[in-house]
């Protein structure tokens, strides 16, 4: 046995991997598990995070202030089989606005657990506010393009939003001609990403099989493999049965058929946000986390510089890609947002050996779940009834209905241990289409968000192109169905896009 | 006494029921009925239940309580089942998981003699493109835990799902839980105490399982009919804390164990092994240590009395220990035995080391529950705040005793002040003179 000193048995992470970590200027907790892997086993964390806090603590002690928190604790707390929830039957958990309310739901977000390190550039000739897979991307495209003072804001760790927090699925399988070109390009560019940005993204393309329950989804699927395959994407319509023969154990019997593209996959969304931030960082661009954008400033209606919790930064043009929260940066400039957040919950499962080779998901009910290559069973699902907004907590009505979903579909998973449940935030436009482009009204003030919760998939190819057209003003008719002029009166619709998932 | 039966000559003879036989790997082993898989391994010396997800490291049951989650197996076809928590049932089939020949002679763990310096997951490959994708391929072979188990073929009726209001829930029958439960029961408040574990007590919920704090009300319980979805008035936090393993070079070795594994398999009359070596770490906060002295003499106390010889007691002193040694500096693996070595170079070989320290708060529920939790190290782990009384700025949420990150003897006292002040604050509300 070679001499290790193990910190989280669970995922056999080493003192030396965390001092690792902390050497890679990551002094937070949130940032170290995600970087490591610490904490993310089946024991969640019940016998390392004690210590991962006490490293973090001695080697912060000048910098920051003396508290430290520990990660979210996620729940369940231990580890429940699937079989378990789904059968429970608790309608009756919801009885409406009269049941006892004995606690108040308003719970104060933790702050950020380590105070921002360094500082910022007194000016900057792009400021991205948003330290997502958009923002972090854009700036290292910009920086590849030449466009190197670069300042990319993010209030509170990076990969706190939507990117950290999806299920990692990318496919081609769109029903717009614009998405699927882009998807195209974006896949094709994962498939050589980790050696670009230098950092494994476990891209695994096992595709994508898309199930229809209903009639009139049928058709749609029909209509839309045909589009798919006159863009050169080799998706193909499956009856039921063949859709067993691609995952087996499935269940097929309410199944009308299905569609699969093979050459869509999953990756690990947490190495990419850091693949690309280090990537820029060694271009010349300056990523700030734990910074907070706290108003905009505007000289004779164009943007000049942006005030954030560590100071006045001027800049010449601003970026939104805040995702879930881009509808406050739009109002620091008096545009009035036509994206809103809206809570989306995942989970995953204990980790298993291959069982599963694609992301399967109905099309109806928005139920989608994969095998990370790591093992785990990771699956989330749509609920009709969320209302718009921005919360980000966990429900026992979605563990019960993923764990209802998951065990009707694929009935071995009755037996396998659900081990932690989120959620993020989808960030929904009215056309279910991205905004990206230079707002009409605010001359240097850039839309890049309204993702509806599939931006991580897109950013690959959708970022390289937004950075050119930055870099050098030059037109590119792929994001033109994507600008937010297409709001304004009388502008043409642009088609609506139907396979939004979850 | 056979070397490797670790089981106690006089808990045999006690024994009536006919023993339960347990396939560990193609190998029948006798167990006692309803004792915990882990201990029925630990009696026939077999201390490698499995092997670690990236190095295959080999790995034994360390706290003995389902919290760290090192001994996982697969159990009767359910994968990553904790051996220390699943009972020993006649004619189970139990073996390691994501092993090439078994957790003793896994061959995949040439991954940890390979990689001595680390596998750096995050870089490894990634200059071709070519051999990136392969690396994806082998590493989606080679992760991954237990097996996708058969799906259930009989439909086995649904769970009851009940849900419940009590006055007072109180998570945790241990000092301090049921010194609260007392006083408020006391007080004429309906109180519910739910234990994980199994309890004798009229009183207390056993095998009653808190899994987790739901949208601001409910306390979802895992019980063995099913799910229970509690709402309370008030919710006491007295569910103790976690065993940390020791902060060492080799503190995964199988036969590093935890205070309450020792003591799991002792209730059992199983030993941790024939020669066993006592380390705790330096304790700064004096209540913290003076408990954690309390209970190595009454470890160190059952130990001598079912024959073991504690060969060393490092960083402590214990009754019956042959010697007295520095704090514990690494532990290296020599199978079937371990050496547990001093700052100093003096090695002490054993079969087991029982590394006893404070557990930490189990801080989950209270975060979820909204209270604010820092680390505190004079405890070394996450505390739920709170005032004296136990109190959290969470309108009726206490925490009580070890959850509150008080040392073990003080447990009970503190029980009994939060229940006082739950009742009076209750009174206070029944009179109207609280919201």
């Amino acid at each position: 046995m070679t001499e290790r000193d193990i910190v989280c048995a669970c995922e056999d992470v080493t003192l030396a991997d965390l001092e690792a970590a902390l050497d890679q200027g990551l002094t937070d907790m949130e940032s170290i598990k995600r970087y490591t892997g610490l904490a993310t086993g089946i024991c969640q964390g019940k016998s390392c995070l004690p210590r991962l806090a006490a490293q973090v603590r001695q080697r912060t002690r000048h910098t920051s202030p003396q508290v430290v928190r520990p990660t979210t604790p996620r729940p369940p707390v231990t580890p429940i089989r699937l079989g378990e929830l789904a059968d429970a039957s608790l309608p009756h958990l919801y009885p409406g606005p009269h049941a006892p309310l004995l606690f108040n739901p308003k719970v104060a977000r933790f702050a950020p657990p380590m105070g921002a390190q360094g500082s910022l550039p007194k000016r900057a000739s792009v400021v991205i506010v948003g330290g997502g897979v958009m923002g972090l991307a854009t700036a290292y495209h910009l920086a590849r393009c030449g466009v190197k003072d670069v300042l990319v804001l993010e209030r509170d760790y990076l990969n706190a939003g939507a990117s950290g927090r999806n299920g990692g699925g990318i496919r081609m399988q769109w029903s717009t001609p614009a998405m699927i070109d882009l998807m195209k390009e974006s896949i094709g560019t994962c498939r050589s990403l980790a050696r670009e940005l230098r950092i494994n993204i476990w891209l695994r393309q096992g595709g994508y099989l898309f199930l229809s329950r209903r009639d009139k989804d049928m058709a749609a699927a029909t209509e839309r493999v045909a589009l798919q395959n006159s863009l050169g994407v080799n998706s193909r319509v499956l009856t039921p049965a063949a859709c067993a023969k691609v995952v087996p154990g499935l269940t097929v019997t309410d199944v009308l058929g299905g569609t699969f593209n093979a050459d869509d996959g999953v990756i690990f969304p947490w190495p990419f946000l850091y693949g690309y931030a280090e990537r820029a960082r060694a271009l010349g661009a300056h990523i700030a986390p734990f910074t907070a954008v706290e108003n905009i400033a505007l000289q004779n209606g164009r943007i000049c510089g942006v005030y954030t919790s560590r100071g006045y930064v001027a800049c010449d043009r601003l970026i939104n890609a805040a995702a879930a929260w881009s509808r406050d940066i739009s109002g620091m400039v008096g545009i009035e947002a036509k994206n809103h957040p809206a809570r989306h919950e995942i989970m995953v499962t204990e980790s298993l050996k291959p069982c599963l080779e694609p992301l399967v998901s109905e099309v109806d009910s928005g139920l989608y779940f994969s095998q990370s290559l790591r093992g785990e069973i990771v699956a989330g699902m749509g609920d009709p009834t969320e209302p718009e907004e921005l919360q980000m907590r966990s429900s026992l009505r979605f563990a019960k209905r993923i764990s209802r979903a998951l065990c009707h579909r694929f009935r071995a998973l009755g037996q396998v241990q659900f081990v932690r449940q989120w959620a993020g935030c989808y960030d929904l436009t009215p056309d279910g289409n991205p905004i990206v482009g230079e707002e009409p009204a605010v001359p240097g003030f850039f839309q890049l968000n309204g993702f509806v919760g599939h931006g991580f998939m897109l950013a690959p190819a959708l970022t390289r192109r937004f950075a050119h057209f930055l870099a050098h003003d030059t037109h590119d008719a792929a994001l033109d169905t994507f600008t937010p002029r297409r709001f304004a009166p009388g502008a043409p619709p642009v088609p609506h896009e139907t396979m939004i998932i979850g | 006494m056979a070397h490797g039966f670790r089981r106690l000559e006089v808990a045999a003879q006690f024994t009536e029921a006919p023993p339960a036989w347990v396939l560990w790997e193609g190998r029948a082993l006798a167990a006692r009925p309803g004792e915990p898989l882990a201990v029925t391994l630990l009696a026939h010396g077999i201390y490698t239940l499995g092997r670690s997800g990236k190095y295959h490291r080999p790995r034994g049951m360390f706290c003995g309580a389902g919290s760290c989650g090192q001994c996982v197996m697969q159990v009767d076809g359910l994968p990553s089942t904790r051996a220390c928590l699943a009972t020993a049932s006649h004619r189970s089939v139990v073996r390691s998981q994501n092993t090439l020949g078994g957790a003793h002679y896994d061959l995949l763990g040439i991954v940890d003699r390979l990689f001595v310096r680390g596998l750096d997951h995050h870089h490894l490959m990634t200059h071709s493109t070519w051999l990136n994708r392969l690396t994806v391929m082998v590493t989606r072979q080679l992760a991954g835990q237990g097996r996708l188990p058969e799906p259930k073929l009989s439909n086995t009726p649904a769970p009851l799902v009940r849900q419940e209001r009590v006055g007072v829930a109180v998570v945790g029958a241990g000092p301090a839980g049921l010194a609260a439960a007392q006083i408020t029961r006391g007080h004429g408040l309906d109180t519910a105490v739910f234990e994980a574990q199994t309890s004798t007590f009229s009183e207390v919920r056993g095998d009653h399982r808190v899994v987790g704090f739901y949208d601001d009300r409910i306390l979802l319980v895992r019980t063995c009919s099913g799910m229970l979805a509690v709402t309370a008035d008030v919710i006491v936090l007295a569910n103790g804390g976690y065993e940390q393993p020791p902060a060492c070079v080799g503190n995964d070795a199988p036969g590093v164990m935890g205070r309450k594994a020792a003591l799991l398999a002792l209730r059992h009359g199983v030993v941790p092994g024939w020669r066993v070596v006592l380390a705790a770490p330096e304790i700064a906060d004096a209540a913290h240590h003076a408990a954690n002295n309390q209970a190595i003499t009454l470890l160190a106390e059952q130990l001598g009395a079912a024959g073991v010889s504690i060969i060393a007691s490092m960083g402590c002193s214990a009754p019956f220990a042959q010697m007295a040694g520095g704090a514990l500096a690494r532990v290296t693996s020599q199978a079937p035995h371990l050496n547990a070595w001093t700052h100093d170079g003096d090695m002490f070989p054993c079969d087991a080391l029982v590394w006893c320290a404070p557990e930490v708060p189990a801080y989950e529920l209270a975060a979820q529950l909204g209270v604010d939790v820092l680390f505190d190290p004079k405890v070394g782990g996450f505390v739920p705040s709170h005032d004296a009384q136990g109190a959290t700025r969470r309108d009726g949420v206490f925490v009580a005793g070890k959850a509150a990150g008080l040392a073990a003897h003080a447990s009970y006292e503190h029980g009994k002040l939060v229940g006082t002040t739950v009742a009076r604050r209750m009174r206070l509300v029944s009179e109207g003179m609280l919201a």
